[in-house]
């Protein structure tokens, strides 16, 4: 809190409440154009995670090196085993189970991140500010329906430490990308952001008053209220200069709330793709809940339930159905980017890396060791199962792999993220 | 939890005590010599059992010993005490009972002494209101009580520590929830103006079959111009009946209170038909509910996210009659008509009617089944697959002379509109006749008179600016200051340049919504003053904030007399409100947020669901409390009552057989099992996954949510085992494998014994004998067990008697609980000490009621910290 109360005024004056929001505008839409000459290839990232991971004696090959023979849980992937890589003996040295599955993207437990300079800030969200000014949308963050308690999708952080709440229904998702609007309603946002602007200038005032008689722990929660305030603001502004360009038009019609999760899985994952096809957004999180309907795929009991599997057929066999169900569908999204060609007439998939995985190990033991992890697309060198060290003084953080993901994408100057000790250069050709 | 230094202290010369201590710090001496005795050999440096390390307790060497960390071992070590199971039974060297009784005293007092510095509270004041505050809060202040709509559905629901969902430390305030605030205000206020201009003429609607179109009109049953039927349950899939005329014209006009009548008859309530079949007790009236639902919805007739349910009734059998309704109804809003208790599965239904009934269905038999489908009386399951073979060539050849076919696979017959239509003429199955509908309305409701200068075009800007402060000095529930004022008049006049009155007042109105002086309970540090007790005293009691009447209180300062706070603590209590209360405590306390967040299984509880057992569960815990709460009974109650709260379906999951009808009533409880909160299928039910039962989990259950005494989470160094369980018969055997791991070991034996008495029951608290489903091999259960202090049970009446001695702890256990709930704080040291001394070591007032014990936590002085 450096700032005066009068320059911030001046400040927010300028964006929302006076007359010159259209330099700001202008100002930025230069930005955004430089930056578009500069990039002629911009990279994507898309991240999936599911919160009871995958079986491992049927996801990993036995055998480090070419992935010629499959273990049942890949078999789904056989058209595209030259396009992706099975990593195994990665993680970040967890434990604390359904606690701990939170931490895939990021390394680090919320409630230890305070000892942290970016908190627990998740690699999606790190790719998602190089793409500020450049798409509509830096990042979605998207779940396949809403669940809570322990088995709750947290898989995006901010630098701040907050869990970014997904979109669960398709058809939000479909209306915040495509839903085109009429010149009435887009006046009605840009009211409705100079509005909430004044609004916010007026509340920061009353906040930031009150923090003069405060103690030291009750003035950190003031400025958790103040820096709630002052991210808004840039999100509006931000907002502010996508208001009058007009949204892709896409050829889906808007889905239907609900649905069945064989139905709203393959739908997120198309949405998902259009967005990235129509450059919306380059960043995309989707998460699987731990809450999955199982019946949806013919199945009697609960996902969780049959995680506990104790090696019995009897939980382990449904389990498995449900883990090649969606590795079947993270097959067709790969599928489908090879499909799809970037301006320069490229496959998509070689632009887009695409990470599946999770934070949880083994879910029938509750361990957060040697993590599940495919990665596909990216223009990595892929076709193999990498084994990383077993060894546990030897042992390779999954954050290394971040490290990589971070570099391909454009953060150049990133030596490493959060816990990593280097980079996977196994993927680099 | 590590020390990170070896502090020596003197454990009760306490400087700034030391006068009262005088005496005392000869009794510390004694607790130091005790811990030494029987606890250092296990717990100190060598063998560090259990993680847990005492040996720094007794080095005294003249230092300070009375640190808040060295008191959290202390005040373990009086846990362990009072539940008699440390020192081990196996351990050597045992203390008499005088002598473990004195030593409780002398921890008990001390511990309930508050030390100088620590008076002061380091948690936050600046604790946000949650969800159902924020809510709630609103709602009051805007007159909008009724409102169907929810603005707070997109909100993310608020995180949980211990099971609260109300501690200030983890309630966040984040960019994504400010938002949200900015758009729910916007809702608010829509609403709440809209409500204050309507003056729309009130009329009335009158609707006759067919209320909607039907894909599949002719089923034989529906007359047009008489009446149409709901055949099937409205929850899961739903198929409610719809009222296109009111759907298609967008609804009701204005938000207000509706007369509904509707006429109805239960028809074949008595079917005959095998009652597993249906999935419905023909015991239980059939019930039909109104459900109101955006009127744009797509696909009315399912289950939609805008359903609310406003009123149910039982509809008598055979017999048309008018039933009638109050409700209120947002404008847009349809209303439709479900038949939530009944068939749900409707095709897995006509499966099983074929197999068992399958003389009544002759026609569907005939003329939709083939030869090759199971449901078929000839159905071979040698030659099916030759003939599903040939069926399919046949059909291609139609196809191909450009025929009439069906190559749409075999079961594709039995699912056309033709093959249901001939099905229901047959069936006999329940269903609910709906005759006529009539709607007339709005009733308004008075518009809330804060609301009005939004409405009132010709408003001064003195005026509107007056009503802005009262509107915020409402919204905070406290006076407010100038200048906490002045940023929102300041907003106001600066909307003043470019817009009305009206419309900057709005903008004010927002900004208070969003603001500081709204959305936190308080906004300073220190002793509560008069308001800021009247609010946590309403709170705590109702979930809303202060009413007039406590609000005049806290004005003339009247709210400081301790017999006006008991005056308006019964007054709060006595109050519907208090329902807030008690639903939130026990969802905090006993963890029953969980209950419906892992389902059972469809097939193997289909009661769960048809029957509304889960409603009915939570239902009896909250009359439970509500009843305990009323008749001051004392913890004891919780523990080994003998009286609850049932409706019919509840009672056969419960294996009384003498109770009818949907209605809640009390009733004693004869079988041995239930009795107590570890009857309650809500907790039984959330303690469990929906498939199985954990003995771990529910033995937590009782340590943490009942006892109060926590096990530690797992060692963090120890890898979790892996379960292999394909050998191991029960889950009892499982465990035992467990408990040969030494670093389980110790936990697991306070854990274990508890759970294991509770496999008496089974994943939604039905009691049973032995594992297994019908078609699974059964296996015994054995539900006895020993306590680490050496006391053994045969089974859950057993392990009751033993907990009822452990009363006291129970009742810290409970009033910690309580002040949690009412202050947000958890984990804080001088609120522990404050629980000790209300619940006190006394023997003279043991049994005090729970809702004295409610008086005593507002009494305390940590209610007012």
């Amino acid at each position: 809190m450096n700032e005066s109360g009068f320059n911030r005024r001046q400040l927010l004056r300028g964006f929302g409440v006076s007359l010159a929001l259209p330099m700001l505008a202008r100002d930025l839409e230069a930005q955004v154009a430089s930056r578009r000459q500069d990039e002629e290839r911009p990279m994507r990232m898309v991240c999936v995670a599911n919160p009871l991971g995958f079986v491992a004696d049927e996801f990993f090959p036995e055998k480090a090196g070419q992935l010629n023979s499959l273990p049942r849980l890949l078999k789904p992937l056989a058209d595209h085993r030259d396009d992706i890589s099975v990593i195994s003996n990665l993680d970040h040295r967890m434990t604390g189970g359904h606690q701990s599955v939170h931490t895939f993207l990021s390394g680090v437990k919320n409630n230890e991140s305070a000892a942290f300079a970016d908190r627990n800030v998740t690699v999606d969200q790190i790719a998602a500010e190089q793409c500020v000014g450049k798409v509509r949308f830096p990042s979605i963050v998207a779940s396949v329906g809403a669940n809570s308690g322990e088995l709750e999708c947290r898989t995006s952080w901010t630098r701040t430490g907050v869990n970014i709440p997904p979109i669960t229904e398709a058809n939000r998702l479909f209306k915040m990308l495509f839903a085109s609007e009429t010149k009435k309603q887009r006046e009605g946002f840009r009211k409705a952001i100079k509005e909430n602007a004044s609004v916010l200038d007026a509340v920061f005032q009353q906040a930031n008053h009150l923090k003069g008689g405060l103690g030291k722990e009750d003035r950190r929660k003031i400025d958790e209220y103040l820096n709630s305030v002052r991210s808004v603001e840039k999100a509006l502004a931000n907002a502010d200069q996508w208001i009058d360009q007009p949204k892709p038009n896409v050829e889906i019609e808007e889905p239907q709330e609900g649905g069945p999760f064989t139905q709203r899985l393959p739908l997120f994952y198309d949405l998902i793709a259009l967005a990235l096809q129509t450059d919306s957004t380059r960043v995309a999180t989707l998460s699987i809940p731990g809450n999955l309907p199982v019946s949806d795929l013919g199945l009697s009991g609960n996902y969780h339930a049959f995680s506990h599997h104790g090696k019995t057929e009897r939980l382990l066999n449904p389990l498995l159905k449900i883990e090649e169900y969606q590795i079947k569908q993270y097959s067709r999204f790969v599928g489908k980017l090879k499909e799809l060609k970037t301006p320069d007439g490229r496959p998509m998939l070689d632009s887009t890396m695409v990470l599946c995985g999770s934070g949880m190990g083994n879910a029938s033991s509750h361990s957060n060791k040697n993590l599940p992890i495919l990665l596909a697309g990216g223009g990595f060198k892929h076709g193999r199962h990498i084994a990383a060290p077993e060894k546990s003084h030897l042992r390779v953080p999954l954050c290394n792999l971040f490290t990589t993901m971070l570099q391909q994408f454009g953060c150049d100057e990133l030596e490493k993220f959060s816990r990593a000790t280097g980079a996977m250069s196994e993927l680099k050709s | 939890m590590l020390f990170p230094v070896r502090i020596a202290l003197v454990w009760a010369t306490v400087a700034c005590s030391s006068i009262v201590y005088a005496q005392e710090s000869e009794l510390g001496d004694a607790s130091i010599k005790f811990v030494q005795k029987y606890c250092v050999s296990c717990h100190g440096p060598e063998l560090e059992e259990g993680d847990r390390r005492f040996d720094h307790l007794v080095n005294v060497d003249g230092g300070k010993n009375d640190t808040a960390e060295n008191r959290e071992y202390w005040r373990e070590v009086l846990d362990r005490l009072n539940l008699a199971d440390m020192p081990p039974e196996d351990a050597d060297l045992q203390p008499t009972d005088e002598e473990r009784l004195r030593i409780i005293e002398i921890l008990t007092k001390d511990l309930s002494k508050k030390r100088e510095g620590e008076t002061e509270s380091t948690s936050v004041a600046l604790r946000r209101l949650n969800l159902d505050e924020y809510d709630l809060a609103v709602r009051k202040l805007l007159g909008l009580e009724n409102m169907l709509r929810d603005p707070t559905a997109s909100f993310s629901p608020d995180s949980r520590v211990d099971g609260f969902d109300n501690v200030g430390q983890s309630l966040q305030v984040t960019d994504f929830l400010m938002k949200q605030y900015l758009k729910a205000a916007d809702e608010y206020l829509d609403a709440a103006i809209v409500k204050g201009t309507a003056l729309s003429e009130a009329r009335s609607w009158k609707f006759r079959a067919p209320f909607f179109r039907e894909r599949n009109p002719a089923d034989g049953l529906n007359e047009a111009g008489k009446y149409m039927h709901i055949r099937e349950s409205s929850s899961g899939h739903g198929f409610f009946l719809v009222l296109d005329e009111l759907a298609k014209s967008g609804g009701v006009p204005e938000s207000g209170y509706y007369d509904v009548r509707i006429e109805a008859t239960a028809i074949n309530r008595k079917h005959p038909y095998k009652d597993w079949i249906m999935d419905t007790s023909s015991n239980d009236p059939l019930v039909m509910s109104i459900v109101a639902s955006e009127s744009d919805v797509k696909k009315p007739r399912f289950v939609h996210s805008s359903d609310r349910s406003l009123k149910e009734f039982e509809v008598a059998d055979d017999e048309a009659k008018w039933y009638e309704a109050t409700v209120w109804i947002d404008r847009g809003y349809s209303i439709k008509l479900g038949y939530p208790n009944g068939p749900r599965r409707i095709k897995y239904m006509r499966h099983s009617l074929m197999s068992q009934h399958r003389e009544s269905f002759p026609r569907f038999l005939t003329d939709h089944v083939h030869v090759f489908h199971d449901m078929h009386p000839d159905f071979d399951k040698e030659k099916a697959p030759a003939m599903v073979e040939a069926f399919l060539k046949q059909q291609d050849e139609l196809k191909k002379a450009g025929k009439r076919y069906d190559v749409f696979g075999v079961d594709h017959a039995l699912h056309t509109d033709e093959a249901w239509k001939t099905f229901y003429r047959e069936y006999k199955g329940p269903r609910i006749r709906v005759s006529e509908v009539q709607l007339s309305g709005p009733k308004l409701a008075d518009p809330v008179d804060i609301v009005l200068p939004l409405i009132d075009e010709n408003i001064s800007d003195a005026r509107a600016k007056e009503t802005i402060r009262e509107f915020a000095t409402r919204a905070a529930s406290s006076p407010v200051d100038e200048e906490t004022l002045g940023p929102i008049f300041g907003l106001f006049d600066s909307a003043r340049e470019r817009t009305n009155a009206n419309e900057a007042s709005r903008l004010a109105y927002k900004a208070i919504l969003c603001s500081p002086s709204f959305i936190y309970h308080r906004n300073r540090a220190g002793k509560l003053d008069d308001f800021e007790f009247a609010n946590r005293l309403s709170r705590f009691l109702t979930g809303l904030p202060a009413d007039a009447e406590l609000y005049a209180l806290a004005e003339s300062g009247k709210i400081a007399d301790p017999k006006m706070r008991r005056q308006q603590t019964e007054r709060l209590l006595a109050s519907d409100e208090s329902r807030n209360f008690v639903s939130r405590f026990l969802d905090s306390w006993l963890h029953l947020s969980k209950l419906g967040t892992m389902q059972p299984d469809e097939n193997k509880h289909a009661v769960y669901f048809n029957e509304r057992l889960e409603s009915a569960m939570r239902e009896e815990t909250i009359l439970f409390m509500r009843e305990a709460f009323a008749k001051d009974r004392p913890v004891q109650w919780l523990i080994d009552a003998d009286q609850t709260f049932v409706n019919a379906p509840l009672a056969r999951l419960y294996g009384i057989w003498d109770v009818e009808g949907l209605e809640m009533r009390q009733v004693k409880i004869s079988d041995s099992k239930r009795g107590g909160l570890l009857g309650h299928a809500s907790v039984l039910t959330a303690t469990a996954n929906g498939i199985d039962t954990s003995p771990v989990t529910r033995g937590v259950w009782v340590l943490e949510c009942l006892l109060g005494t926590p096990p530690s989470p797992p060692p963090p160094d120890v890898e979790p085992l892996e379960p292999d369980i394909r050998d191991a018969a029960t889950i009892r055997e499982q465990l035992s494998k467990h408990r040969e791991v030494a670093s389980c070991r110790h936990c697991h034996r306070r854990i274990d014994p508890l759970g294991f008495a509770l496999e008496s029951f089974d994943e939604i608290g039905r009691v049973r004998n032995e594992y297994g489903d019908w078609n699974e091999k059964k296996l015994p259960i054995d539900t006895a067990g020993k306590l680490p202090s050496g006391e053994s049970f045969e089974d859950i009446s057993g392990l009751r008697k033993l907990l009822s001695q452990q009363s006291p702890l129970v009742e810290r256990n409970f009033v910690a609980k309580l002040l949690v709930q009412a202050t947000g704080r958890v984990d804080d040291l001088a609120d522990n000490a404050d629980v000790l001394k209300i619940v006190g070591s006394r023997k003279a007032d043991a049994g005090l009621g729970m809702r004295e014990l409610i008086h005593r936590v507002i009494a305390s002085d940590a209610f007012s910290r």
